[in-house]
C-alpha cells in the first residue's frame, strides 16, 4: 500500500542519514521512555530536519496520493473492459479508512509481535491537530503484562515506539514467553500520554524447551464429576471408553481387525531351516559315517547298503531321536527299531519337515511302474437279488454283473449273497483277494548311483 | 575328531560376555556329537584348578601374567595357551582342528599354525570396527583391527555370526568370499521353558498383572537404542495408559535414559532394573508380553533368541542379525530404527494379543528349529570337515 511505501522510504532516509539501521532506530524508541533532554532535543532536531527535508506528507495529502494512485493503477483500468464476473478479487477494493480506531498484535515468533491499526478520520484530525499545536507524536506503548490482571498502570514494565506515519510495525521484544498489550496515543513532549485505542493480549510462545523439569502433581478430586475430566473430547472417540466414561482396556478399537495366518508349524521350522541350507546333507553324511562305524559297512553304493539306510531313516524321522546322535551306534539303532529304547526329543533330527531327508532317486528319465485293477464278474437269475457286503449289486438284463475296483496292496473280502426271486433260496459266496508289492531299488548296469 | 578350542573366556573360567555362554555350550554340544573337547581358557579364580572335566568337555586353565598394556596382556594369554595347547598334544596326541574365538585368541592359533600343519577354524563375533560405533579409530583400535586382519588371513576357515558380518569382514579384510561362512549364534532353548506365575513376578516389580510389559535388555549405549523405546513410550501411553517398560541392563546411557523419562513425564510406567542374569532374567523374560530390540547396530541380537526360547514375539529394528532371522509379522515385527516406528511395532503387538502369543510360539518353534545349540554345533562340525 502506498502509506507502508511512504513509511518505508521514509525509513530508509531517515536510517541512511543516522547510520542507523531501521531496529536500532526502533530501539531508540524503546529508550525514548526514559530519554534525557539531549536525546529529545535531537529527536526533535531531526524530525524538523526530516520535515525540512524530505517535506513528509501530512495524512490528508497521503490519502489523495493514495486516491490518485487508485484512480490509476491496473485494478481500476480493469473497469474499462468487461466488468469481471460477481465476487471476483479485483471487484473487491479494501477501504482506506474504516471509521474506527483499533489496534491488533499478532505473534510472529518469539521475539517478535506485529502490530496493525487504522485510525479513524476524526482521530486523524485530533493526532493531525495535536502534532500542531501541542507537539504530540503518534506512538505505540508496549506492556509486558505477564501474569498480572492489567487495568491500565499494573504492567511489568512499558515501552514507546514513535511510530510516525506508519499503520504497522514489527516490534522486537527481548524476551520470550511474555503476556504483550499496547495502546495506540499521543505523547507530548513533556511525557503526557493520551491513549487512542487499546490493542488485544497475545502470549509469545518461549524460545527454548522449559528448563523445569521437576514432577508437577494433578490434584485428584474424587468428587469430580466424570465429565468434568479432562480429556472429556478424547474419550467421546475412544473406543475403550463405553457411554458412561468408564474406562474398559478390553475392549478394542472399531478398526481392529483380526489377522489370520494359515501357517502350520512345518512351514515355520522349514522356513528356518533354509537359513542352514547345508545341514541336512551333513547330518546325513555323518549318520552314515556312524554306521560304518558300527561295523555295518554301509556306504550306500550298493543295493543292501541303500535298503538299510532307506529302512532305518524313515525311522530316526518317525522317532525323533536324540538330542545327541552319539548314541547312535549299530545296537541302539537295532534296538530302537526294535522299539526297545526311546530317546529325549532333540533338536537336530527333527529337521524331517520335508521328506529330503531321504537318499534321492538317480535322476533319469527312465521310469517302469504297475497299477492292478480288481474286476469281479458272476451271474444268477436275472431276477434275483446280489448283495456285497449287504449293498445291492445291480444285474444285467441276462442275469449277469460285473464289479471293477482299483487294487491298492492289502487283504480285501468280498461277501457276495444271492436271494431268489420267490425268497426261498439264498447262496453266498464268500472270497478273498491279496496283493502284496515288492519294488526293488534301481540297479544300474552301468556306472553309478549319483 | 579331537578338537582344541581357545577362548579368553568361559562359564566356567571367567564370564565376561557373550562368548562365554558360546563356547561353553557349543564345547557341550560338540561333545554330545561324539567329538573329543578340549577348551583352553585363561585362569579365573586362584582355587580353580588347571585342568578339569565338566560335562565330559576337557578345561584348560591357563595363568598368565596381566599387564597394564590390554594389547600385551592378552599376548602373554596367548603365550600361555599355545604352551598348554603342546603340553597336552605332548600327552594325549595329535588334535583334529584348533578353533579360537574372536581376535583374543587369534594370535595363538598363528602361532601353532607357524610351526604345526593344522587346520584352523577362526570365529568372529564383531568387529572392532562395529564395536567402536561403525568407527575407524586410531590407536589400540588400529592395533585390534590389524589383529583381525591378520586372523581372518591366516587361518583356514572364518565363521561370522551372521550375513551381515560377513559381508563387513569381507569389506573390510578382503577375506574370500569361499573362505567365510556363516554359522548364526545359538541358544539353549530348554533354559527357559517351563511355567512361572507371571503375577507374582510382575508384582515383584510394581507391575500390575494385567498390564502390557514390555522388555529391553542389553547394554545401555547408543548402539542398542534403549532412548528409541523411551521417546516411544509416550505414544504407547497414549492408547495403553496402564503398559509398562522394564529396561535390564547397564551402561553409559542408563542415567540419561532415566533422566529423559522423568523428563517427559514416563517414569512411573518405566522400570530400570540395571544388570540382571541367572533365574531373575529368565522369569523376567517368561513374565513379559513383548520384547523389544531397538538396536541401531545389532550384529547378531541373541536376545531375540532368548525372547523366543521364552514364548514371546520380538519388536525388533531391520538391521543386521535381526534382520536376517526374524520373518515379519510371523515370528516378531520388523521396524525402522525410529520413535515412531518402535511406538507402531509394539503397539500393533498388543492391539491382537492372540496374534502376539503365536508370533511368540512360532519363535519358540524357529529356536528349536534352526538355533538350539545341537543344530549350531552341527553346522559347525559342518565347517571343521569341508
Amino acid at each position: 500500500m502506498a502509506h507502508r511505501e511512504l513509511d518505508r522510504s521514509e525509513e530508509k532516509n531517515e536510517s541512511s542519514e543516522l547510520g542507523l539501521s531501521p531496529q536500532a532506530i526502533r530501539r531508540k524508541g524503546r529508550i525514548g521512555k526514559k530519554a534525557d533532554t539531549t536525546k529529545k532535543l535531537s529527536k526533535k532536531f531531526f524530525l524538523k530536519e526530516k520535515k525540512k527535508n524530505l517535506a513528509l506528507p501530512s495524512l490528508k495529502e497521503i490519502k489523495e496520493f493514495s486516491r490518485q494512485q487508485a484512480a490509476t493503477n491496473v485494478f481500476s483500468q480493469a473497469s474499462q473492459t468487461p466488468a469481471p464476473t460477481k465476487g471476483s478479487v479485483e471487484e473487491i477494493q479494501l477501504p482506506q479508512s474504516y471509521d474506527a480506531t483499533r489496534l491488533g498484535l499478532l505473534v510472529r515468533d518469539p521475539h517478535w509481535i506485529y502490530a496493525i491499526w487504522t485510525i479513524s478520520p476524526a482521530d486523524g484530525d485530533k493526532i493531525e491537530e495535536g502534532h500542531r499545536t501541542k507537539d504530540q507524536h503518534l506512538i505505540l506503548r508496549v506492556y509486558d503484562v505477564t501474569l498480572v490482571d492489567f487495568n491500565g498502570s499494573n504492567a511489568n514494565h512499558s515501552f514507546d515506539i514513535e511510530v510516525g506515519q506508519a499503520d504497522n510495525w514489527y516490534i522486537n521484544l527481548w524476551t520470550s514467553h511474555v503476556m504483550i498489550c499496547a495502546e495506540l496515543g499521543l505523547k507530548s513532549s513533556r511525557g503526557e500520554f493520551v491513549p487512542l485505542t487499546r490493542s488485544n493480549f497475545v502470549q509469545t510462545p518461549p524460545h527454548g524447551a522449559s528448563w523445569r523439569t521437576d514432577l508437577i502433581w494433578m490434584q485428584v478430586d474424587p468428587q469430580q464429576r466424570k465429565d468434568e475430566r479432562i480429556y472429556i473430547e478424547g474419550y467421546k472417540y475412544d473406543p475403550r471408553f463405553d457411554a458412561d466414561g468408564n474406562f474398559s482396556s478390553a475392549k478394542m478399537g472399531p478398526s481392529f481387525k483380526k489377522r489370520k495366518y494359515s501357517l502350520t508349524r512345518s512351514e515355520i521350522r522349514l522356513y528356518y531351516e533354509r537359513l542352514l541350507p547345508r545341514l541336512r546333507e551333513a547330518i546325513l553324511a555323518r549318520l552314515r559315517g556312524i554306521l560304518k562305524r558300527g561295523r555295518m559297512a554301509l556306504t550306500g553304493e550298493t543295493l543292501s547298503d541303500q535298503k538299510r539306510i532307506r529302512r532305518l531313516i524313515p525311522r530316526l524321522r518317525q522317532w525323533r531321536t536324540g538330542a545327541s546322535e552319539s548314541f547312535l551306534d549299530f545296537e541302539s539303532l537295532e534296538e530302537m527299531r526294535l522299539g526297545k529304547k526311546f530317546f529325549l526329543p532333540g533338536a537336530s533330527e527333527q529337521l524331517g519337515a520335508s521328506a529330503s531327508l531321504q537318499i534321492q532317486p538317480p535322476k533319469r528319465e527312465f521310469f517302469f511302474e504297475i497299477w492292478a485293477d480288481l474286476i469281479v464278474y458272476g451271474r444268477t437269475q436275472p431276477d434275483a437279488h446280489v448283495s456285497l457286503h449287504g449293498q445291492p449289486v445291480s444285474l444285467r438284463p441276462d442275469g449277469t454283473f460285473t464289479l471293477r475296483y482299483t487294487l491298492p496292496d492289502g487283504q480285501f473280502p468280498f461277501d457276495f449273497k444271492a436271494v431268489a426271486a420267490d425268497q426261498k433260496e439264498s447262496r453266498s459266496i464268500n472270497t478273498q483277494v491279496q496283493r502284496s508289492t515288492n519294488v526293488m531299488p534301481p540297479v544300474m548296469l552301468k556306472g553309478k548311483v549319483e | 575328531m579331537r578338537i582344541a578350542i581357545f577362548a579368553w573366556e568361559s562359564i566356567h573360567s571367567i564370564s565376561v560376555g557373550g562368548i562365554a555362554i558360546h563356547v561353553t555350550e557349543l564345547a557341550c554340544a560338540l561333545e554330545r556329537k561324539g567329538q573329543e573337547v578340549h577348551v583352553f581358557t585363561r585362569m579365573g579364580r586362584e582355587d580353580h584348578p588347571a585342568y578339569e572335566r565338566i560335562h565330559g568337555v576337557h578345561y584348560h586353565r591357563c595363568p598368565y601374567a596381566s599387564s597394564q598394556n590390554f594389547i600385551e596382556e592378552v599376548h602373554n594369554m596367548c603365550r600361555s595357551l599355545v604352551n598348554a595347547f603342546f603340553a597336552t598334544e605332548n600327552y594325549i596326541g595329535p588334535f583334529d582342528v584348533i578353533h579360537a574365538h574372536d581376535w583374543l585368541t587369534s594370535n595363538a592359533v598363528l602361532w601353532i599354525k607357524q610351526v604345526q600343519s593344522i587346520r584352523t577354524i577362526f570365529t568372529i563375533h564383531s568387529t572392532e570396527y562395529g564395536r567402536c560405533g561403525n568407527n575407524f579409530w586410531e590407536g589400540q583400535s588400529a592395533v585390534i583391527r590389524q589383529q583381525e586382519r591378520q586372523a581372518t588371513q591366516g587361518v583356514d576357515k572364518v565363521i561370522a555370526v551372521s550375513k551381515a558380518l560377513r559381508n563387513e569382514i569381507n569389506w573390510m579384510y578382503n577375506t574370500p568370499e569361499e573362505k567365510t561362512s556363516v554359522v548364526y549364534n545359538g541358544v539353549n532353548p530348554w533354559t527357559y521353558g517351563g511355567w512361572v506365575d507371571a503375577g507374582a513376578i510382575r508384582r515383584l516389580y510394581g507391575i500390575g498383572p494385567m498390564d502390557p510389559t514390555i522388555l529391553f535388555v542389553g547394554r545401555m549405549v547408543y548402539q542398542k537404542g534403549p532412548d528409541l523405546l523411551v521417546e516411544a513410550i509416550p505414544c504407547i501411553l497414549r492408547y495403553y495408559n496402564n503398559a509398562k517398560f522394564v529396561f535390564v541392563g547397564e551402561g553409559g546411557m542408563r542415567w540419561s535414559v532415566q533422566d529423559r523419562a522423568r523428563e517427559i513425564g514416563v517414569e512411573d510406567a518405566c522400570r530400570f532394573l540395571g544388570w540382571q542374569d541367572g533365574w531373575r532374567l529368565t522369569d523376567l523374560y517368561k513374565s513379559v508380553d513383548v520384547v523389544c530390540v531397538p538396536s541401531r547396530n545389532e550384529p547378531f541380537g541373541i536376545v531375540i533368541l532368548e525372547a523366543w526360547s521364552s514364548g514371546k514375539p520380538v519388536v525388533t529394528t531391520s538391521v543386521g542379525g535381526p534382520n536376517e532371522i526374524v520373518w515379519h509379522d510371523v515370528t516378531g515385527l520388523k521396524i525402522n530404527p525410529h520413535p515412531e516406528s518402535v511406538a507402531w511395532g509394539i503397539g500393533t503387538c498388543l492391539e491382537d494379543f492372540d496374534h502376539c502369543q503365536w508370533m511368540g510360539a512360532n519363535g519358540r518353534t524357529a529356536v528349536e528349529t534352526a538355533f538350539s545349540w545341537d543344530v549350531i554345533a552341527d553346522h559347525v562340525l559342518d565347517v571343521y570337515t569341508t
